[in-house]
């Protein structure tokens, strides 16, 4: 393959610049909410984020937020369902609702000059939606269905698993609902629970776009109706007592061509003092594509084509979890290469050179993630959500190039192997046996 | 006009390369894509899935670069990347702060000019590739459906019926000649565009363009295609019994005009598609999801991933895929769905469903354009699929020219054809 064809010398990567200001206000609005405003110029959309965090009892079952969040756009007493996807649509608009297992989202977008509008509309449903019977009920087996899709996909099942052994106890353990409980939803506990949840105590709103000061007050003001009244913050949960390590749990899946693989545990949050260390760590065993784990288990040994490690992040605890989907005959393998990285980064550390990709990585991908409004504003609101202030950003990348390699072998330490807990998916007949000469193996009911 | 939508600077190097430069000074970042006019329609026959497992040998090393030290180069300042393949076009692209612009396009030259692959590095992304088809496709249900079979039931001609990501015969069968042999034909700077977006000075772009690509030496552009064929001459059903699967689906597929002929036409069907699926107010979800429950989900979407339709040459789909629980009959949605265009084809949209669709595609042109990468990829693609960047630009326009009348001759020209329809069943239902 090779040509008369050379090249100069290779570039550099270029300086190392901090992530620019991003210049966000946050301030205090009526009710109990906060806003949270960034002012960019470009693109004609605004990007607009409603988080509600959801207290315990919804946390802790889920079927009622999967219904809600459904419903929630199913009809006030001025539109039906139609009319108000038809009145969204009209304006160059969407506007949807989804869960979590920590808050209700509202997401928005729209061409900015119709923001105002759009807002209007919002309030209205926040303050008026009225959950109509036959909407519910339709709604209510439609979800129900999804459930019962979603709960035959291999990574649903795994999650579900490995929150049960995580969080036993607390609600976090909760998982899917079944579809029984879905289709079991009445119009009354959703109008119960929209009192309960679509309160503006509490609440962050998010407003990314090209606005004024004063079109970002015309926005705000048109938000007015829903920001009154006496409701209650969803109080933040205490964080679960960690799990100790070691349980490898397989779950039978008959006929599976691939082992669906996640080991993880529980860690602090983002609010620790060792989260920028411990970032950099996850991104040098994991994260980037030329990480520990991705060389090992897919360029080397091709066991696995997505092969990652992240950080997800309730609003009570983080968590820390390796995925993989590894071939069916490759799961004992794979599981002892995964594990082997993990005893290397902690016991032996990690090299400068290691550091600075992981260090201008994080810094870049975040340049890149937060370019668009649409990344930014969901950015912010789950920063929110999970209780950081809109400094965080320019303090977390400050850290990262700050830190030092001792920093991150002392922080390296979350990912010991002894800490994790494993569930694989997998056709048990094909690999229990092999599974068992690496690791001792409970299955799954 | 937004300042991101700039006029694009264009260049043409010696070597025949293409070279679009759209400057945007509003972001800190700058994006390079570099388009090859081949995708797996070009693949050989017992070569399946050979477009795709080359796009991962782009990653493996060239001349002065090691296996995947392309991707550490990209990650260590800072920028992310992809790739991937389509019907008609195989895309590389990366996104970076602003001083990663010479490395990115320093990279790009060397693996357009001295791809260096090996036996180990093709067998394990062989390997690799299988794994990406297990997990994509064969161990999750509804995998691939439907661009997979859909294609297969759709079209006759090789070129257009074959499953893209390939068999694993076909995979395992691959060679270092054949990988040479593709490279040589079609990874020729005549038969790509380099677009660079963002941050950047089209002069200083075009000079550093200049400097690293135009070291290549000059290969002959490939022919291409066409992959033109006849429409069906009736209308094609196939059930597929899946043992995965909780609940039934189905997709209908229609053929859509030439969309480089006609790129009118194709935004009318955009807007059809709006009309009937997009959105709880669109004539289908409002009918049979919210109305009578027949229907979990449904969407409809023009080319094989919805994302793709200004990529793709004729012959070209749009295709409504519903997912329905087991008391539903098909039948009925199919009945429902040639229903509704039957009604748009005899009658027309209503004047304010017409006007949301339209608005609903300008917007939604407007936000997916705000990503720098995603814009500057889609420039280089259209160049390629078209010969015009300018294209894309022009996509609001398009849109908003559509009017009730483009919509009843968008909904008479799919009713006036023969369809392809397949339904997935549960193995063990009725």
């Amino acid at each position: 393959m090779s040509r008369t064809f050379t090249a100069s010398a290779r570039p550099g990567p270029g300086p190392l610049r901090p992530l620019p200001r991003l210049s966000a206000v946050s301030r205090p609005l009526d009710g109990g909410a906060n806003l949270i405003h960034v002012r960019r110029p470009g693109a004609p959309i605004v990007e607009i984020r409603i988080g509600l965090p959801l207290p315990r009892k919804f946390i802790a079952a889920t079927a009622v937020p999967t219904v809600l969040a459904e419903s929630i756009l199913a009809g006030t007493p001025d539109f039906d369902r139609d009319e108000l996807a038809l009145a969204v649509q009209r304006l160059g608009g969407t506007l949807a609702a989804s869960a979590d297992s920590d808050a209700l989202t509202l997401s928005a977008s729209v061409v900015t000059d119709n923001a105002p509008a759009l807002m209007r509309l919002i309030a209205h449903v926040l303050t008026a939606a009225n959950y109509p019977g036959a909407e519910v009920a339709s709604d209510a087996q439609r979800m129900a269905d999804e459930v019962a899709m979603a709960a035959t996909q291999p990574g649903v099942i795994a999650g579900s698993h490995l929150d049960a052994l995580l969080y036993p106890g607390h609600p976090y353990a909760a998982g899917l609902p079944t579809p029984d409980e879905v289709r079991a939803i009445r119009p009354a506990s959703l109008r119960s629970a929209h009192r309960t949840v679509v309160t503006p105590a509490g609440a962050h709103v998010v407003i990314v776009g090209d606005l004024t000061p004063r079109r970002l007050d015309a926005v705000i003001a048109e938000l007015a109706p829903w920001l009154t009244g006496t409701g209650r913050a969803a109080a933040r949960l205490a964080a679960p007592t960690p799990t100790p390590g070691g349980t490898t749990l397989v779950v039978d899946r008959p006929g599976a061509v691939q082992s669906t693989m996640r080991i993880a545990r529980q860690t602090e949050g983002r609010d620790s003092v060792k989260w920028p260390a411990r970032a950099a760590a996850n991104l040098i065993y994991g994260g980037l594509f030329t990480s520990r784990l991705i060389q090992n288990l897919r360029e080397r040994n091709g066991y696995s084509y997505s092969p990652r490690s992240l950080f997800t992040h309730h609003r009570s605890c983080s968590q820390w979890t390796l995925t993989a989907d590894v071939a069916s005959e490759a799961t004992a393998a794979a599981l002892v290469e995964a594990r082997y990285e993990l005893g290397r980064i902690v016991t032996t550390g990690v090299t400068e050179s290691e550091l600075d990709m992981a260090r201008r990585y994080a810094i870049g991908a975040l340049t890149v993630q937060t370019a668009t409004r649409a990344g930014l504003a969901s950015m912010l609101v789950d920063m929110a959500l999970t209780g950081l202030d809109v400094n965080y950003l320019p303090r977390y990348t400050g850290e990262l190039a700050r830190l030092t390699v001792a920093d991150v072998n002392e922080a390296a330490v979350v990912l010991s192997p002894t800490s994790m807990t494993t569930v694989i998916v997998g056709d048990a007949a094909s690999i229990a046996d092999s599974l068992s000469t690496v690791t001792s193996v409970t299955a799954a009911n | 006009m937004s300042r991101q939508d700039g006029a694009p600077t264009r260049a043409r190097l010696r070597n025949g390369l293409r070279v679009l430069v759209i400057p945007d000074r509003s972001t800190p970042i700058v994006a390079v894509a570099v388009v090859y006019d081949v995708g797996f329609r070009s693949e050989p026959e017992g070569r399946t899935g050979f477009a795709h497992l080359f796009e991962h040998l782009m990653f493996q090393g060239s001349a002065n670069v090691g296996k995947v030290e392309h991707i550490q180069a990209v990650e260590s300042a800072g920028g992310v990347m992809n790739g991937h393949t389509q019907s008609d076009v195989t895309a590389y692209y990366e996104a970076l702060p602003a001083g990663g612009l010479e490395l990115a396009l320093w990279l790009e030259a060397d693996r357009m000019g001295a791809l260096a692959v090996t036996q180990d590095n093709l067998d394990n992304q062989i390997a690799v590739v299988q794994e990406e088809i297990k997990v994509n496709v064969l161990n999750r249900p509804y995998g691939g459906f439907p661009w997979i079979p859909m294609p297969q039931l759709a079209f006759d001609t090789f070129a257009n019926s074959h499953n893209g990501y390939g068999s694993f015969v076909d995979l395992q069968s691959a060679t270092l000649a054949d990988a040479a042999d593709f490279y040589a034909t079609y990874y020729s700077p005549r038969n790509a565009c380099l677009t660079i977006g963002g941050a950047v000075d089209p002069d200083h772009a075009l000079d550093l363009a200049e400097r690293h690509l135009g070291r290549i030496p000059p290969r002959p552009a490939p022919r291409i295609g066409p992959f033109t064929e006849a429409p069906l001459s009736a209308d094609r059903h196939q059930r597929i019994d899946d043992p995965h699967i909780p609940m039934p689906a189905l997709a209908l597929a229609h053929r859509v005009p030439d969309p480089v002929a006609d790129p009118a036409a194709l935004a009318s069907h955009h807007i059809l598609n709006r009309i009937l699926a997009d959105g709880d107010a669109s004539r289908l979800r409002s009918k049979l999801v919210h109305g009578t429950g027949q229907v979990t989900d449904l969407g409809a979407h023009i080319g094989y991933f919805g994302s793709d339709s200004l990529q793709m040459r004729d012959p070209m789909l749009t295709t409504i895929t519903a997912f329905y629980p087991p008391t539903t009959s098909p039948e009925a949605i199919l009945d429902a769905v040639l229903a509704e265009l039957d009604d748009l084809s005899s009658k027309g949209p209503a004047e304010d469903e017409l006007t949301a669709a339209v608005t609903a595609g300008v917007a939604a042109h407007h936000r997916s354009n705000d990503a720098l990468l995603g814009r500057t990829l889609a420039h280089a693609s259209t160049e390629v699929i078209h010969g015009r960047a300018e294209l894309v630009t022009d996509i609001p326009t398009l849109l908003e020219n559509v009017d009730a009348d483009a919509i009843q001759r968008a909904a008479t020209d799919l009713r006036s054809q023969h369809h392809a329809c397949l339904e997935l069943i549960p193995a063990g239902a009725q």
